[in-house]
């Protein structure tokens, strides 16, 4: 992927872009918001990754600019700023996902996954299939092997968001967004509780293991 | 005497005495007009008595002359002329001679006239200034008579005099009277502005004291800076507490945090990826705090009624509960739910928060299998949601209390949390207009937000 960063502080900048590198990625930095703008606009890239409080040209102001230019980039915004009323803003402003400093980069590294260009239609898909495991999102049905598997709602729906990422790392707190709508942190284990309930119903009496907890990064289904 | 000196410059400074001053001049003034009104009018009062008495007395001797000849009013004027305190005549014959009298002067201008005899030679003491009454009798003869009108003036000066000394007076009273205030004020409110210097510079201790049962403005403004006072007071103290808490709370993990880096630094490699994993832990644990204690400042700050909407209370406690029903009841315990359809305005990632952190109260203090039940009722009382447990619940005296940052019951600060969880559910209950209750239900523990009737949107 082709990834711009554009952060004012050397050390986020510096420890994004060696992280991405390192993840395979192609990285281009930028220290302010007036040479991010100029770049987003010329530059083809997968991903933009765009501090929020910047010199010059803000971060929200950026992904303004750039969105009524026409420029449909994903945007992940990064902020000091963690606030419900911040997060509105910034996703008002047309960025796709946001996140909060400090973060780990595993976290980053999930959403960026989670945000590059999913294959087409994919979103779309009425089927979602991983080995024998079939999730039927019209009758809201789950099937493993051809036997049906019972799931509370919300079951279904965490199972839902890491079929949608197959082999893609989903984290504790993108779960707590997606799932529960929740914009804090629960000092308690809801994700993990509900995790080994969906495991314990899906690959108990199976030898091919679906569901691999990623430590200190979050949870991926992928095929063994 | 120099104190003295100064204290007295103070009342005289003071807005009580300038005032009394104020009044004094003006009570002055008062007199002062009202004794030249006085003055004025009963001088007209006077002149008009004197002349009155003129025309009598002319017409009399006129009356006189025509009945009884020139040479009987002559010997009647001398004769009244003579009386003590007597009008003035003369009497002049048509060749000039004088006949009777003795003003001192000519008159040859018949009517009114006055005549200043200030530059005369005074024929009577007291006869100072004189009107004059001049007439042509019927045989030719022009007499004159005069009335003083210095005479009614004795008694006028006397009044005045009494009218001006009356005011000074007054001003004198009203300056002393003026001067016992303002000392009395004085010596208040220095002990008012001696407090707040005392507060000034740092002592926050100081109170001024209140008269009772007195309640006059000067009470009531102590009254007010005493309460002013008590508030610094606690906000300081809880500023004070809160950054001890903080510097406590994070003071802990931070010097684990140490512990685990200083053994991971002589560690083989598999000891010190799993010291720098719990390490990691810990950071993650003071970035938790950090983040609670920032979501409160937001909450605080009151910025959040911005984004109030119409929240369905029953959905977002249905969407909660079923978030932590498997955590519950993995630790053996049940929650249950009995839900009424209610609407709120509000923030609804704030409730959901908040009702979060009751739930996970309910869990690290509920003992430990803990039975938490939700509900939401709609009822006369208002909209109330609610988390209830069975555990040990709390002192009452302690009821108050766990609402503040970092109230932790146990001083050891061994139970888990960051202590913020509760401080943030009374703030999101403040910003929402709504009332946090606490009952012991014995055993247990019931913690509620209630929306007074007025401030709920129902809906059916």
């Amino acid at each position: 992927m082709r990834v711009l960063v554009v952060e004012d502080d050397v050390e986020t900048r510096t420890y994004v872009a060696k992280g991405l590198t390192d993840a395979g990625h192609s990285v281009d930095a930028c220290a302010d918001g007036r040479d991010g703008l100029q770049r987003a606009g010329e530059g083809e890239y997968d991903l933009l990754i765009v501090d929020r409080m910047m010199p010059e040209v803000d971060g929200l102001t950026l992904v303004q600019m750039i969105r009524k230019a026409g420029v449909m980039t994903p945007v992940l915004m990064l902020t000091a700023m963690g606030s419900i009323a911040d997060r509105v803003d910034g996703l008002e402003a047309g960025a796709d996902d946001y996140l909060v400093k400090p973060f780990s980069f595993a976290e980053l590294s999930a959403r960026i996954n989670a945000l590059a260009r999913r294959p087409p239609l994919r979103d779309a898909e009425t089927k979602l299939v991983i080995e024998m495991l079939v999730l039927d999102r019209l009758n809201r049905s789950v099937h493993r092997a051809g036997a049906k598997i019972d799931l509370q709602p919300r079951e279904f729906q965490l199972l839902e968001l890491l079929m949608l990422n197959a082999e893609r790392i989903v984290t504790r707190t993108m779960m707590l967004e997606r799932v529960w709508n929740f914009r804090f942190d629960p000092g308690t284990n809801i994700v993990e509780t509900h995790v080994s309930r969906i495991r314990s119903k899906i690959d108990r009496g199976n030898d091919a293991v679906l569901i691999h907890t990623v430590r200190g990064e979050g949870y991926v289904i992928r095929a063994p | 005497m120099r104190l003295d000196h100064n204290r007295l410059r103070r009342v005289i400074r003071s807005t009580s005495f300038r005032l009394a001053a104020l009044y004094a001049v003006l009570l002055i003034a008062a007199f002062v007009v009202a004794g030249v009104g006085a003055w004025a009018v009963t001088r007209g009062v006077a002149e008009q008595q004197v002349r009155e008495q003129l025309l009598l007395e002319m017409d009399s001797i006129e009356r006189e002359v025509s009945d009884e000849g020139l040479q009987a009013a002559v010997l009647a004027i001398k004769s009244r002329a003579s009386r003590p305190g007597a009008l003035a005549y003369r009497l002049v014959d048509p060749n000039g001679a004088v006949l009777a009298g003795d003003l001192p002067v000519q008159s040859s201008v018949l009517g009114w006239r006055y005549l200043d005899m200030h530059n005369r030679t005074d024929l009577r003491p007291g006869q100072d200034d004189l009107v004059l009454l001049t007439r042509r009798l019927s045989d030719g003869s022009v007499l004159s008579i005069g009335g003083d009108l210095e005479r009614g003036e004795s008694v006028r000066i006397a009044v005045l005099r009494a009218l001006l000394w009356a005011g000074f007076l007054s001003a004198c009273v009203s300056v002393i009277i003026g001067l016992w205030i303002a000392r009395r004020t004085l010596r208040r409110m220095e002990a008012l502005s001696g407090t707040l210097t005392r507060v000034a510079e740092g002592d926050l201790t100081a109170r001024t004291s209140i008269r009772l049962p007195s309640r006059d403005d000067l009470d009531q403004l102590s009254t007010g800076v005493n309460a002013m006072l008590d508030q610094i007071a606690l906000l300081v103290a809880n500023v004070r507490r809160v950054s001890t808490d903080v510097a406590h709370d994070l003071r802990t993990p931070l010097s684990h945090l140490r512990q685990d880096l200083e053994v991971a630094a002589n560690a083989p490699p598999a000891e010190a990826h799993q010291l720098i994993a719990s390490a990691q832990g810990r950071i993650d644990g003071v970035l938790r705090t950090f983040d609670a204690m920032l979501r409160l400042a937001e909450i605080e700050s009151d910025s959040g009624r911005a984004r109030f909407a119409p929240v369905d209370l029953r959905q977002l406690v249905e969407r909660v509960a079923d978030a932590y029903r498997p955590d519950v009841e993995v630790a053996g315990g049940a929650l249950t739910t009995d839900l009424t359809a209610a609407v709120v305005e509000g923030d609804a990632d704030l409730l959901a928060q908040a009702l979060a952190n009751l739930i996970e109260n309910a869990m690290n203090h509920g003992g430990a299998h803990p039975h938490i039940s939700l509900a939401v009722i709609d009822d006369e009382g208002g909209i109330t949601m609610s988390v209830a447990d069975d555990g040990p619940g709390i002192d009452r005296r302690d009821h108050e209390r766990v609402l503040a940052p970092f109230a932790r019951l146990d001083a050891s600060r061994s139970t888990p949390g960051s202590g913020l969880g509760l401080a943030i559910v009374a703030a999101v209950a403040k910003l929402h207009a709504a009332e946090v209750v606490i009952t012991d239900t014995k055993p247990g523990l019931h913690l509620s937000m209630i929306w007074p009737v007025k401030s709920a949107t129902q809906t059916a």
